[in-house]
């Protein structure tokens, strides 16, 4: 093994191909460009829903304050429906009354 | 995520990734395509499948990252993602297909001299690991071109040091036995 692990043909080689340029560097301009734009897509494929939601939840808010604020706003009646739900106690008097002609 | 290898302007950056900063994660590629750049391309043969692995390994760093414990420095835990990524490259590009034995045939008419330019020694290099297991091919490349240590093999692939080192000495018995071959042939 000691041999085989100290083969000059083989070391030399390796010492030589170790010289050469793998790649080259224009390979990396632009890279993490493309791979955020790797990043985004698959997010969004992976949860177009979450995506969208996350996207429309501005709007989804708007429309939520605007809906409360026009059912307080057309509803004027509301006030006196309480009022009237309150006097309910009062209805077995009025019922006495009415039928005793009183 | 505290590592007292790892510099504090790391481990700011792996936190502003994790909390959703995109261009945080554009900033960390940026550190560390060189490094991936330089593994992967002692795996591939050409610029389209470096650049589809490379980005292959980012998207595993980004998906990942919430795992980082920061017991290493992050240039660490990218290239052992990087090596693993290039390991399943190369065992599917096995089942895949092998390469053509006329291609082998051709590189080894012109075996290697002790003049030959660095280019043409990884040309010659690269065809002759495309015999070896993917396993062998991983060892001898990390450990004959990027000059890791067996320690630092067996700590990026997690396999055991003597099972690297009883790869290591298969993959360079049939180098041998290729460079033999081919030095054989021209003798002829």
């Amino acid at each position: 093994m000691e041999n085989d692990l100290h083969d000059t043909n083989l070391d030399g080689l390796f010492a030589a191909a170790r010289q050469a340029e793998f790649y080259d560097p224009n390979r990396e301009f632009g890279f993490e460009a493309r791979v955020m734009a790797k990043i985004i897509a698959e997010r969004e494929g992976e949860h177009p829903f979450l995506f969208w939601a996350w996207r429309l939840i501005t709007v989804f808010s708007l429309l939520v304050v605007s809906l409360g604020i026009w059912v307080y706003l057309s509803e004027p009646g509301q006030l006196g429906d309480i009022r009237a739900i309150a006097h309910l106690g009062n209805e077995e008097p009025i019922v006495i009354a009415f039928w005793s002609g009183e | 995520m505290s590592a007292p290898g790892e510099a504090p302007a790391a481990v700011r950056l792996v936190k502003n990734v994790l909390s959703g900063d995109d261009e945080a994660f554009a900033e960390l590629v940026r550190k560390h395509k060189g490094k991936v750049f330089g593994i992967v391309a002692k795996f591939v043969r050409n610029n389209a499948d470096l650049d589809d692995i490379c980005q292959e390994i980012f998207l595993k760093v980004y998906k990942n990252l919430k795992y980082f414990r920061g017991d290493a420095p992050l240039e660490h835990w990218v290239s052992k993602i990087a090596v693993n990524t290039c390991y399943d490259f190369l065992r599917k590009r096995r089942k895949m297909a092998e390469v053509p034995l006329e291609d082998v045939a051709f590189a080894l008419s012109n075996p290697p001299t002790e003049d030959m330019s660095g280019s043409d020694a990884w040309n010659f290099l690269q065809r002759a690991l495309s015999h070896l297991l993917p396993e062998e091919r991983m060892v001898i490349t990390l450990l004959n071109l990027e000059e890791k240590s067996v320690r630092e093999v067996s700590a990026l692939t997690g396999w055991s040091e003597a099972k690297v080192k009883v790869r290591a000495f298969r993959a360079r018995q049939a180098l041998k036995r290729i460079l033999d071959d081919s030095y054989g042939k021209r003798s002829t």
